[in-house]
């Protein structure tokens, strides 16, 4: 009984786990949603309120949607699995 | 390494070939002109698939250490909704110049203004990325 008790515990880890990627770098997230800047900190961008969040459509592949820091990203909507962070602000002359 | 190239402080050398190592294998420096080198990169995205990818983004000699400026394009860019980008869109302008004979016929006359401070050869990375995500947000 415990054991199943403990099967039934990290099956629902599980289903609340969202592996996600920036980069190379692997972030594990036990919520269905967190802030751009949350994401962009724990991949190691200290001020993140110049970058934004981009999410890709595959490992290295292109951009498909961009977070500003304040935005939230839902993990279980399409093409939320791979990320890069991309400086954000510019101008023309 | 090409002539021009080798023309280049070793900080930009250093940034191309980081960059043709985790981005580009075929990024080549096509002009060198009034300070900024003229940096072809073969797979930057477009909005529309009928658009070519590629385009020169201006990087200045002594980068990582002043900013880009403008990327020149042979195609006007397209939005996703099929209008042009008219943002800073210059054609046939002056800094198209040096890479016409290429086919460079459209300036984008994007600055850095605003965009996080650059100081390590890897930020190239970033800057191609900036400038896709300029091309996206027209």
């Amino acid at each position: 009984m415990s054991t199943a008790n403990q099967l039934s515990n990290v099956e629902h880890e599980d289903k609340d786990l969202h592996v996600i990627f920036v980069g190379d770098i692997e972030e594990k997230w036990h919520q269905d949603s967190a802030k751009a800047s949350e994401i962009m900190q724990k991949a190691g961008v200290p001020d993140p309120s110049n970058f934004v969040l981009e999410a890709l459509n595959h490992k290295g592949g292109d951009p498909v949607a961009e977070f500003q820091s304040g935005d939230t990203v839902h993990f279980e909507h399409k093409d939320r699995k791979f990320f890069r962070i991309t400086p954000g602000g510019g101008g023309r002359s | 390494m090409s002539d021009l190239e080798s023309q280049l402080p070793l900080p930009f050398r250093e940034a191309l070939a980081f960059l043709r190592q985790h981005r580009d294998p075929d990024v080549r420096i096509d002009a060198i002109d009034a300070n900024f080198a003229y940096v072809w990169i073969n797979n930057l995205v477009k909005n529309t698939p009928g658009e070519a990818r590629g385009g020169w983004i201006r990087l200045p000699v002594v980068f990582p250490h002043a900013n880009p400026h403008g990327l020149v394009t042979r195609d006007a860019l397209m939005r996703s909704n099929g209008e042009k980008v008219i943002d800073g869109h210059n054609p046939a302008h002056d800094m198209c110049k040096p890479v016409s004979s290429m086919g460079g016929a459209h300036y984008y006359s994007w600055t850095w203004a605003g965009a996080p401070a650059l100081n390590s050869p890897k930020h190239i990375i970033g800057v191609a990325q900036w400038y896709e995500r300029r091309i996206r947000n027209g």
